[in-house]
């Protein structure tokens, strides 16, 4: 058993898109990476740390969920997970509140299907903004991945 | 020399599949997940690591949801030695501000050990629990990850 692949992307924070305020309910490219998948027994571990900013006033609490989709924006979801603050609520002469900056970290590993065995493959990382809040992506954004097995 | 990869295993599942989502309650920890690792080496350095999908309202009393996830080695029982543990917890407001609606949390962690004696020789089992030690309610809604690593 081997590494057969590793690739990364990292956008330090205040490197431009960055920061990027988000739409809400607009998925949101990031960054994305290529991988070689060399065997069916190959496992693909793909892992994310993503930054960013949440500030009242905001009507919602904000919920951002993470994605990562193989082969195209419209690709299927290998998957997804959602991060979120408490900011409180905003008293009527309150004209800004406290800004919260957090960090969302996660990982995932997926087994190829048979026609990915012997291509390089794309794996994006979205985010997507829910409900009708307000947040931005500081930075950094790190999406690293590797192939395990064999080749 | 270079370091090779002696195994690799992996388990996940995402929300809304299999048997999430499942709410905790104080007072019991719960097996969310594991897997077995092949340790061949004294000097095999094992490697884990989990994201966890989880959720939590702020209901009538104010409450601090506080999560306390382990990873137990050779079972996934109580007897299990516990090599690595965290807790994570949120503020979620206060009731009188409320009714608040679910807010939906990740916490992701990484564990490294070295093999001992013991287990060199073996496939050890790696498991991943997690136990409410706040107040109230909080639901596992996934995904769950876990997967492990071994390096010589």
């Amino acid at each position: 058993m081997q590494i057969i692949d590793f690739s990364f992307q990292e956008l330090a924070a205040g490197t431009p898109p960055l920061p990027l305020a988000l739409t809400p309910n607009a998925e949101t490219l990031l960054t994305s990476i290529f991988l070689r998948i060399a065997s069916i027994s190959n496992s693909i571990e793909l892992s994310s740390s993503v930054a960013w900013r949440a500030q009242q006033p905001s009507t919602d609490t904000p919920k951002l969920i993470f994605r990562l989709r193989r082969s195209s924006l419209n690709g299927p979801v290998v998957f997804q997970t959602t991060d979120s603050v408490f900011l409180g609520i905003t008293e009527p002469d309150e004209t800004s509140g406290v800004p919260y900056d957090c960090t969302t970290d996660f990982i995932s590993t997926e087994s190829p299907d048979a026609p990915m065995v012997g291509t390089f493959q794309q794996y994006f990382l979205t985010v997507e903004l829910a409900g009708s809040s307000t947040a931005t992506i500081t930075g950094p954004i790190n999406l690293t991945g590797r192939v395990i097995g064999t080749d | 020399m270079a370091v090779t990869v002696v195994d690799y295993q992996f388990q996940e599942v995402a929300a809304n599949t299999g048997s999430l989502p499942f709410q905790i309650s104080p007072g019991s920890e719960v097996l969310l997940t594991s897997l077995f690792l092949q340790i061949n080496s004294i000097s095999n350095r094992i490697e884990i690591k989990a994201t966890i999908g989880w959720e939590a309202q702020l209901l009538v009393v104010n409450i601090v949801p506080k999560l306390l996830f382990r990873i137990r080695r050779g079972g996934t029982g109580l007897s299990a030695p516990v090599v690595f543990q965290t807790t994570d917890s949120v503020f979620l407001g206060t009731a009188s501000e409320g009714p608040w609606t679910p807010l939906d949390f990740t916490t992701s962690f990484q564990h490294t050990e070295n093999a001992t004696p013991a287990i060199v020789g073996t496939f050890q089992q790696y498991a991943l629990t997690v136990e409410h030690i706040g107040q109230n309610v909080a639901t596992i809604t996934g995904p769950v990850h876990l997967d492990g690593t071994v390096y010589l």
